[in-house]
């Protein structure tokens, strides 16, 4: 097992809303803070490791960071814990408030895994245990979730070493497909759904990780985050152009669509959907300078997101490219409103099911599967 | 004879070029009024770049690259691009294409990018282009049939094959995807222009809302009303837009020129100066012609070389070659202009008269014209000057199968003498030289006393052709008619028809099937009949 530190479940998460200049001084004191936590037992024999990588005091505006644990078995497993430092960037007044928010943001993804628990949604990464650990020095509690250990994310996929298998790829995003569904079903947008919170488990087990981004419909979020969904290098346009639909699933479910697709370009050319449209783009029609409308940018997205993806059936199998490609345009639409399957869009279904998308998945890993056995007997 | 073709009245009309040749002016960005960019969070490429020095791999670098690229921080994502570039050649062509941005990104910033796509394909066949087009168009439309660009794009290549219909089709589809769309509205209005729908395409920015506050769509509305001979209904807002202060130059380029334009007609010269002055101050292709234009009937405007070297100004610098007398840099640059706006008659017309009068290259003569008869095939100019390109070269049963195709009586923008001269010269290049001359007498007695040295040109032509003994006689007399006509034009074809004298070409031969030649035999003694009857109306 892989016990390497970055990753969702492996690294620090950043949740985005506090972003403020950090002082030397302060990450070297957080940093002493930070290190008092290791060595500490959580409970049954766990103890926290220390952490293989910095963490949130780079940006001084992360919410958690992420630590290994280890029980007398020898198992280990991923533990994120809440950032209990105040922070001293902003008036003393409010620091106490800000970390009530924070604890507030912690524990609204805390209750999603738990309902994803209770609700035995399995494509999720699992929850082990949750509490808290007082400790002198720190004004606050200090809350934790710990989690299965995954084996490597999806970006070691585009490594070297590793070779492009179809099969495989197809597996990841009808498992992903199959995660989304689950979580769509029970009313909640994942909204961060990138290479890095893929899971790779043993026996080729996928799992989504990090619901830190994630949006329960009629529940409302404690912090004003959701302008941009997760990482801007992933994110869809409309929201990178500052389009936000005001229907919950045009703008939440639709998201999570688009997210599926780019990682479809991922898997096949080991680059997102985004980051491709962006380099298709003219400089001056790109997201960081058009500060127009985004109806007025559209025909110029769409025409990069066309040439995108002509550029992803050249990286896919002769066997499965337009199939393929058909489901990334269905999925990744520049325009929320029209996402989806199009037997969907005329009236079948919810225009932001992911079932048909499941299903098309399955049938084609098995026709890949279905060829290699055959190239295999040859 | 080829027509003359005038520097004709001239307005700041949109242009349009296939979405693939876009020179990415400020036309194409978003109103300098608005400054709201969306506000990305810069934590998340932090936290990997946290992560980063301790856990490299190719795909955190391209995570990296992509998520810095995304947010614009550019700087920071530089050890990442150098990671990837020693590792490129595993990289997939996606990938190494991300890599490119970021590295030439970090180093040039943005700017370099918009150089893409500059250069149009000079030698490329403009209607092997229309339809290699149409074809991309087609696909793209069957792939994404709510591509507003490829619906433009279909339409331009429908306008350049001659297919009105269709263009209008796929116009109107384009309307009706992104109906406020200023380049969809633009190029709407062009298109109704170029089929001579005037009503429609002032109509269409008239009655949409965001006409009044766009300066390329007041200057559109103000250019289309004069065309459409109607009252603009946006003057008032184009020079509160100016007063204003809050555009950059860039952006009011062509309102100042439309506003310059209209003051001119207006008979006020003071301000349409200072408009066209101020139009200049950043101009684009489509100002620089303009204020060209201008030039030629108000004095002070000053163009400079830099206004002329911009990389889509054809028209100017083809009109400015002209008045310079560098004939063969006016046919390059009236080429570059064909390929730019193959569906508009000025650079087919212009472009057909060069090759025949200018630089006695009748295949580009011939293919101007042609190239205009598709957009426009009942245009008279271009059939004669077909014909007579035709005629040069010796096809002269499909001369005169075009030059038959002119519908007599001529309209008015058809000069008389220039019909009668070209059923001489084909008439001379059949065989009938009598009658050949008869036709030339007929055209010099019915041309003015400018152009009567023209057409002594044209027929000295045809007597050194024919290895005439009247051959020396016909040309001194053309070279003293042109000598008080004080025209460049003039000038220059009485230059070429001493060469020709000195050359003392062989007399052309006819190559061509007995058959056809009978036909054209029947076809030209019909034209002749006609010409008569025209020469005795006009007489009468």
């Amino acid at each position: 097992m892989v016990s390497d530190c970055s990753g969702p479940y492996l690294s620090t998460q950043c949740h985005g809303t506090l972003v403020s200049v950090t002082l030397p001084g302060r990450l070297k004191l957080r940093e002493e803070q930070l290190n008092t936590l290791c060595g500490q037992i959580l409970f049954d024999g766990w103890v926290l490791e220390s952490p293989r990588v910095r963490h949130s005091a780079a940006t001084g505006g992360c919410h958690s960071m992420g630590f290994t644990a280890k029980n007398s078995d020898g198992r280990r497993a991923f533990v994120k814990v809440m950032d209990p430092t105040p922070n001293i960037n902003i008036p003393e007044n409010e620091q106490l408030i800000e970390l009530e928010q924070r604890l507030a943001i912690f524990n609204y993804e805390r209750d999603l895994l738990d309902k994803c628990l209770q609700q035995k949604i399995k494509r999720v990464v699992r929850i082990l245990n949750r509490g808290t650990i007082n400790l002198p020095g720190f004004p606050i509690a200090v809350h934790y979730m710990m989690f299965e250990l995954a084996e490597r994310d999806l970006r070691e996929h585009a490594n070297l070493e590793d070779t492009l298998d179809t099969t495989l790829n197809l597996h990841v995003l009808h498992q992903c497909a199959l995660a989304l569904e689950a979580l769509h079903f029970h009313q909640i947008a994942h909204q961060d759904l990138k290479p890095s919170n893929v899971l790779l488990f043993e026996e080729h087990k996928v799992k989504l990780g990090d619901l830190g981004c994630a949006h329960e419909r009629g529940v409302l979020r404690p912090d004003s985050y959701g302008a941009i969904a997760g990482d801007p290098g992933h994110a869809p346009p409309e929201q990178l152009y500052g389009y936000l639909p005001k229907e919950w699933s045009t703008r939440r479910l639709a998201t999570d669509l688009y997210l599926l697709g780019s990682l479809i370009t991922f898997m096949f050319t080991n680059v997102s959907m985004t980051a491709q449209i962006g380099g298709q783009l003219h400089p001056q029609h790109h997201w960081t300078a058009w500060a127009g409308s985004y109806k007025d940018v559209l025909p110029y997205v769409r025409e990069a997101w066309d040439a995108v993806l002509e550029e992803l059936r050249d990286s896919v199998l002769m066997e499965i490219q337009d199939e393929l490609v058909s489901l990334t345009r269905y999925l990744t639409n520049p325009e929320p409103e029209c996402r989806g399957h199009p037997r969907n869009l005329e009236g079948s279904g919810s225009q932001f099911g992911v079932r048909r998308f499941s299903s098309r998945f399955h049938v084609l890993v098995r026709q890949s599967e279905y060829k290699l056995r055959q190239g295999r007997d040859i | 004879m080829s027509a003359v073709v005038e520097d004709k009245e001239r307005r700041i009309v949109p242009r349009w070029r296939f979405s693939r040749q876009l020179n990415f002016s400020p036309e194409f960005e978003c109103d300098p009024r608005i400054r709201q960019l969306t506000e990305l969070d810069p934590s998340f490429l932090d936290q990997k770049l946290v992560d980063w020095p301790e856990n490299q791999s190719v795909g955190k670098a391209i995570d990296i690259l992509g998520c810095g690229i995304g947010g614009g921080w550019l700087e920071k994502i530089q050890p990442a691009a150098e990671f990837l570039n020693h590792r490129k050649e595993f990289l997939t062509p996606q990938a190494v294409s991300l890599l490119k941005q970021a590295l030439t990104v970090t180093h040039k910033k943005s700017s370099e990018g918009i150089a893409r796509n500059n250069e149009l394909e000079l030698d490329t066949f403009m209607f092997e282009k229309a339809r290699s087009e149409l074809k991309i168009a087609r696909k793209k439309i069957q792939r994404d049939p709510r591509s507003t660009l490829a619906w433009l794009d279909l339409s331009r290549a429908h306008s350049i094959l001659g297919n009105l219909h269709k263009a209008t089709q796929a116009i109107e589809i384009a309307l009706s995807l992104t109906p406020n769309h200023r380049h969809t509205l633009r190029v709407a209005v062009r298109f109704f222009i170029h089929s001579g729908d005037y009503d429609r395409a002032h109509g269409l920015l008239v009655r949409n809302s965001r006409t009044k506050y766009d300066p390329w769509l007041v200057a559109a509305e103000i250019s289309t009303a004069a065309i459409a001979e109607r009252k603009p209904r946006c003057t008032r807002a184009a020079k509160s837009l100016i007063k204003s202060g809050q555009l950059p130059p860039k952006h009011l380029t062509e309102l100042q020129s439309a506003l310059g334009t209209l003051e001119y007609y207006s008979g006020s010269v003071r301000h349409a100066r200072k408009y066209l002055r101020e139009s200049l101050v950043a101009p684009n292709d489509n100002t620089v012609a303009q204020a060209r234009w201008i030039r030629t009937k108000l004095s002070d405007i000053l163009i400079d070389e830099q206004a002329f070297g911009l990389p889509l100004s054809y028209e100017a610098r083809c009109w400015h070659a002209l008045e310079m007398k560098r004939w063969q840099a006016a046919q390059f640059e009236c080429h570059n202009w064909l390929n730019d706006e193959p569906f508009s008659s000025r650079p087919t017309e212009l472009g057909s008269f060069i090759g025949i009068s200018l630089t006695t290259d009748n295949r580009f003569s011939e293919a101007s014209a042609k190239a205009g008869l598709r957009a426009d095939p009942a245009n008279p100019t271009l059939r004669n000057n077909l014909a007579v390109a035709l005629g040069y070269q010796g096809k002269l049963e499909e001369a005169i199968e075009h030059f038959s195709k002119i519908v007599v009586p001529l309209p008015d923008n058809f000069s008389e003498y220039v019909y009668l001269a070209t059923t001489g010269l084909l008439n001379f290049r059949l065989g009938f030289i009598d009658v050949g001359r008869e036709f030339y007498e007929m055209a010099e007695r019915t041309a003015s006393p400018a152009q009567k040295g023209r057409v002594a040109v044209y027929r000295a032509r045809e007597e050194i052709n024919i290895g005439s003994k009247l051959a020396a006689e016909h040309v001194e007399r053309a070279s003293r008619l042109n000598q008080c006509t004080n025209s460049k034009f003039s000038e220059r074809l009485v230059e070429l028809l001493e060469q020709q004298t000195q050359e003392a070409q062989i007399p052309c031969s006819i190559t061509s099937a007995d058959s056809n030649i009978e036909k054209a035999h029947r076809q030209l003694i019909e034209i002749s009949k006609k010409s008569r009857v025209l020469y005795s109306r006009t007489n009468l």
